[in-house]
């Protein structure tokens, strides 16, 4: 074995992570805002509001990150840069919006029943009343699922983007020293999806008191 | 049946039922239900589960809408207008069986939260209120707390002042102790006789007979979704005028 | 309108949509999907090998984890619960290049693209598999196993003859929705060269180009697998959702 390759190629590391960060930070903010609308439409009285989320949830969990990937870029045409993005984020929003949902269905009636008899008008009810406890309660999926977007951001590299995942390959094509790329890009993999859950329990405890 | 109970023959009832009927799908939760209640009555609905007591509660508050039938409340007949201004809704206080205080919040934000939002109170106001109403219930110490570190019975009592906060004009109780575990009932009962006694209009859903029996002006007896009938206290626990309510008394009484 | 008039309403109008798209690409060159479609069912075919192989070592390998985790003493504990989590917090590629790239310096030869997606596919399976058979063995009551333990079974026996048959039972939805889970992922063995599904569209596209074709059936064929089995899983327990 041989670590010192991991030093000649720190630079290509580096970038690859900086590359995974960026890509990860849009699409985490991206699939959480379009997650988060979504479910909130779904868990609205109406049918058709309702069965039009399912039917997105449905239609985006049941096809592979990879294909959504490529129908963008090789069929559609679009860029590299924005058909990952935009596969990541119709991807994990469509999961997202399912957490929303759920979080929504274990908040109990009497909540919003309280509210609106305090006089609160719906909107305010649900923005002062329901959204926080949702959120409190999603908060371990939520995380989950932002790790997740972290991790199916290394498909981008089947399209010729050099995120982190890519350049373990391009050092192995280089130098054969594939496994230790490997393990090292591994470790930074395991080092953001820490970060996330720390930053998000950190969250957690500053919001909602632990 | 109609009713009168207070102790102003003359005045308008502040709540009006006429042929109220209300159906949840097949099921027909409430039927052709006339009911009127006199300014400061303390009214106790009973009778056996799924008799529709807890629906005809929440139609006063428009949380249920009957679909015939008239309701007058505080002298406005509940349509899509009236239930859409915050100001009526305000004036009706409300404490369920449970889930009622808002767990994201602390005791005091929970109770200052609406009379900021509705009423424009400052929050020195509102908390200074808040305050006042929650020494006497005996939860000053529990102002900063979460409701997850509350009893139940706790609970129930910071519900009610949250519901006081609003200065409501009439109180609605939807089985307020039945979550509760048998020490903690008296707590919360003793509020709600204090309540009573200061001349609230109280509409009271529960299985307490001997609060019904020591506080109601009126008991409402209610089986199937009809007002079976309807009585002051101690002639409804003494000698009731219905088979069916007598059926009732002797099961909750001798159980 | 009831609910269920409602309902078959939108099944028509989502049919009716589909219908229209269908109607509208009608003069794209099919021929190309139907003359390659012996070619793509059989990688379609691998597809579903790569599946059910790593499904099945995942179960054994999964429930042995799972053991180990709930069970095992403090040193195999931590073990158990590191690979666990190594493998859900890393992208399901780098574990199948890791595979990939560490068998020469494990066992010495370079392994073929078959058998590397087997054990890379394995280890990612038998790692969500523990969770799922460890929220399974986790519902089972504990009065459960104290009845098991008072009426003289060893630990073993317990495990085997009263939890382990209790929670198949009750994690069976998470576990055809984490078979969902993994036909998905063996999409990713087109790093390594092997020939499934969607490696065949693409070397079917690389020769034909006719990526609309090829692509909306690779989307069509993915859906259609995954949706079936999710309309299980929902028939099962109408509360599940999958979060992978």
């Amino acid at each position: 074995m041989d670590w010192a390759v991991l030093w000649d190629y720190r630079q290509v590391l580096i970038d690859g992570l900086g590359l995974t960060v960026a890509l990860s930070a849009v699409a985490i903010g991206g699939s959480f805002v379009l997650g988060t609308t979504l479910g909130c439409i779904g868990s609205l009285p109406g049918f058709v509001a309702r069965r039009s989320v399912d039917t997105y949830v449905e239609a985006m969990r049941n096809v592979p990150v990879v294909a959504k990937l490529f129908f963008l870029y090789f069929v559609l045409g679009f860029d590299a840069i924005p058909a990952g993005l935009i596969a990541l984020v119709s991807h994990q929003s469509a999961y997202i919006a399912d957490v929303v949902a759920s979080g929504f269905r274990t908040v109990p009636r009497e909540q919003s029943e309280a509210a609106w008899s305090q006089g609160l008008a719906r909107h305010e009810v649900f923005v002062w009343v329901l959204l926080p406890q949702v959120f409190r309660t999603i908060m371990p999926p939520l995380t989950s699922q932002f790790i997740e977007v972290v991790k199916n951001s290394s498909v981008i590299m089947l399209i010729g983007v050099q995120e982190m995942t890519f350049q373990t390959q391009h050092i192995e094509h280089q130098t054969f020293r594939g496994f230790e790329a490997a393990t090292a890009v591994t470790v930074l993999y395991l080092v953001l999806a820490l970060a996330i859950a720390l930053a998000m329990t950190g969250l957690q405890r500053r919001f909602f008191g632990g | 049946m109609t009713a009168a109970a207070g102790t102003k023959d003359e005045a308008e009832p502040i709540i009006r039922f006429r042929s109220v009927d209300k159906h949840f799908g097949p099921l027909h939760v409430l039927k052709g239900v006339d009911l009127d209640v006199r300014a400061g009555a303390v009214v106790v609905v009973c009778g056996p589960s799924g008799s529709g007591k807890s629906t005809l509660l929440r139609c006063i508050n428009g949380l249920e809408r009957a679909q015939s039938g008239t309701i007058t409340v505080m002298g406005r007949t509940l349509d899509d207008r009236v239930l859409r201004s915050a100001d009526f809704r305000a004036e009706i206080g409300l404490v369920f069986q449970r889930f009622s205080l808002y767990p994201h919040m602390t005791v005091l934000r929970n109770l200052t939260f609406a009379p900021r939002k509705v009423r424009g109170e400052t929050r020195a106001q509102a908390e200074g209120r808040a305050r006042e109403l929650l020494e006497r219930v005996g939860l000053a110490d529990k102002i900063g707390a979460y409701p997850g570190e509350l009893s139940g019975g706790q609970q129930q009592r910071a519900a009610i002042v949250r519901a006081l906060l609003m200065n409501p004009r009439i109180m609605l109780f939807d089985e307020p102790t039945s979550a509760l575990d048998p020490e903690m009932i008296r707590e919360v009962l003793d509020v709600m006789r204090d309540l009573a006694r200061s001349g609230m209009t109280m509409i009271v859903v529960t299985h307490e007979m001997g609060f019904a029996r020591e506080v109601a002006d009126l008991v409402v007896f209610m089986d199937q979704g009809e007002i079976v009938e309807t009585a002051p206290a101690a002639s409804f626990f003494s000698h009731p005028a219905t088979e069916r309510a007598r059926k009732f008394l002797d099961k909750v009484l001798h159980h | 309108m009831g609910e269920r008039r409602k309902e078959v309403l939108w099944r028509l109008a989502l049919l009716a949509i589909l219908g229209f798209v269908a109607w509208s690409l009608r003069d794209l060159r099919w021929s190309v999907v139907w003359e390659a479609s012996p070619f793509l069912l059989r990688a379609l075919g691998v597809s579903w090998l790569l599946t059910i192989v790593s499904v099945a070592v995942g179960m054994v390998a999964g429930t042995v984890l799972a053991a180990a985790r709930l069970y095992g003493p403090p040193g195999i504990r931590h073990l158990a619960v590191g690979y666990i989590e190594l493998i859900r917090a890393v992208p399901q590629i780098m574990v199948i290049f890791w595979v990939f790239f560490s068998a020469p310096k494990l066992i010495g030869m370079k392994l073929s693209a078959w058998p590397a997606g087997i054990v890379a596919l394995s280890m990612i399976a038998s790692a969500y598999l523990a969770e799922v058979i460890r929220a399974g063995l986790a519902s089972v009551p504990r009065i459960q196993h104290e009845t098991a333990w008072s009426s003289g079974l060893g630990a073993t026996q317990t495990f085997v003859h009263v939890a382990l048959p209790q929670a198949l039972r009750n994690m069976l939805p998470a576990l055809i929705a984490h078979f969902v889970m993994m036909f998905k992922i063996t999409s990713l063995v087109y790093v390594i060269g092997l020939i499934d599904f969607f490696r065949a569209i693409v070397l079917v596209n690389n020769r034909e180009f006719a990526p609309y074709e090829l692509y909306l059936t690779m989307g069509a064929v993915y859906f259609v697998c995954s949706w079936a089995l999710s309309l299980l899983v929902r028939r099962l327990d109408p509360k599940y959702t999958l979060q992978t």
